[in-house]
């Protein structure tokens, strides 16, 4: 085989940095927007290899900008050509964290599926902002830069979404997730 | 529900995440992928990477691998088996029914001349070294980012992501505030690889280290 040329090392090397910097984040976010974990390993592959595809169109420093939008719009795709899985699906109970032991594991799954409850009520544009702030933590200014938002309507949506995370609460009924629940 | 409570279901979100493998092998199925369209230039293609899958039978860790599709709206989302569910108490007992176990196949192009590209034996356990740098970069842990640096050193010439190993190791000399030494390897390194979209890294990480009174020593 050829030597390889410094160009096609480069774009190997930022290859393996955007899975390093950015591989999680996206899974992270796929898996809040109302998919299982099997679908998020899924989804996150395919937005990868889409950005594979697409690195040269990927200026320096967007990158997590294209793998969201990305995320978002494959996620969506899939949704609208598979059947939902509903809530009560043991798939999406399970959690998938390879270094928790069997107990941890079973607080883990019921916290993510309460979340996944609470989050299933709001407008999906409040449910991605408030993932942004609470999961990510990012700033406004961030959270503003991935949704394509001025700074004030990110600001006052996130605002909303807090509110409308706890009327969704309210509106559960839930007191304390962390008791023995119902099926 | 109480502030608490809600800042712990955040935190076991924050907490979920990808298998390893599936990093890796996504990260394997990414470069096989630009390794072919770079030995095929001149031919329009659509590539085709196939990423291969395991599925255990027993409960220990499931590989999970797809055949992913590039068409513009995939019609199916490709399934996968059974999940990678540790507590076995919530898994369901049932096997996904309509996944086949599928089989090792090679990589494959629509280039009918040029062979399936061969995965390099270690690339993904490079891609999986310079990781374990990054996170203890980015945990603090300088120290032990030194000691895998001077590992992945070790494994020698046919490191293929070495640039990118150099500027990890400009990262850890920057963190562990041996800033002498951090601008000479990142001066270095731009004056060696001018072209290279890395030494814009090496570069911010001069800038930050001299505060603005150094501009003139950069090349």
């Amino acid at each position: 085989m050829a030597a390889q040329t410094e160009r096609e090392k480069a774009r190997e090397e930022r290859l393996a940095r955007l899975v390093g910097d950015h591989f999680d984040f996206v899974w992270r976010i796929v898996r809040r927007m109302g998919v299982g974990p099997d679908d998020a390993d899924d989804i996150t592959q395919q937005v990868f290899m889409i950005a594979t595809r697409k690195l040269d169109d990927i200026s320096e420093g967007s990158e997590r900008k294209f793998l969201y939008g990305t995320a978002r719009r494959v996620t969506a795709n899939a949704r609208r050509s598979t059947r939902r899985r509903p809530e009560v699906d043991a798939d999406v109970d399970t959690v998938a964290t390879p270094d928790a032991g069997p107990e941890a594991l079973t607080e883990l799954s019921k916290a993510v599926s309460l979340l996944d409850r609470v989050l299933e009520r709001l407008p999906p544009e409040l449910g991605r902002v408030l993932v942004l702030a609470e999961i990510e933590e990012l700033e406004v200014a961030e959270i503003a830069k991935l949704e394509e938002l001025k700074l004030g309507t990110a600001a006052s949506r996130l605002r909303r979404a807090r509110r409308a995370f706890q009327s969704a609460v309210e509106a559960l009924g839930v007191e304390n997730p962390f008791a023995s629940e119902e099926p | 529900m109480t502030e608490r409570t809600t800042a712990r279901l955040f935190r076991a979100a924050r907490a979920e995440g990808p298998s390893c493998q599936l990093r890796e092998q996504t990260l394997q199925a990414m470069l096989d992928s630009a390794r072919t369209t770079d030995s095929n230039v001149r031919t329009p293609v659509i590539r085709r990477p196939v990423v291969v899958a395991l599925t255990a039978v027993v409960a220990a860790a499931a590989f999970v691998a797809l055949v992913s599709r590039h068409e513009p709206a995939p019609d199916r989302l490709p399934l996968a088996p059974e999940p990678l569910a540790l507590a076995q108490a919530s898994a369901s007992a049932k096997a996904t029914p309509s996944l086949p176990a599928s089989t090792p196949s090679p990589v494959e192009t629509h280039s009918a001349s040029a062979p399936p590209a061969r995965p390099h034996p270690s690339l993904a356990d490079e891609a999986a070294a310079l990781e374990r740098i990054r996170r203890a970069i980015a945990a603090g842990d300088t120290a032990e980012a030194f000691r895998l640096l001077d590992q992945y050193r070790r494994g020698g010439a046919s490191n293929r992501m070495s640039a990118e190993g150099t500027l990890l190791r400009i990262e850890a000399l920057a963190r562990s505030g041996r800033t002498a030494e951090a601008r000479q390897v990142a001066t270095d390194f731009i004056a060696a690889n001018p072209g290279n979209p890395l030494s814009d890294r090496a570069r911010s990480i001069l800038a930050s280290l001299s505060g603005g009174t150094d501009a003139g020593a950069l090349p």
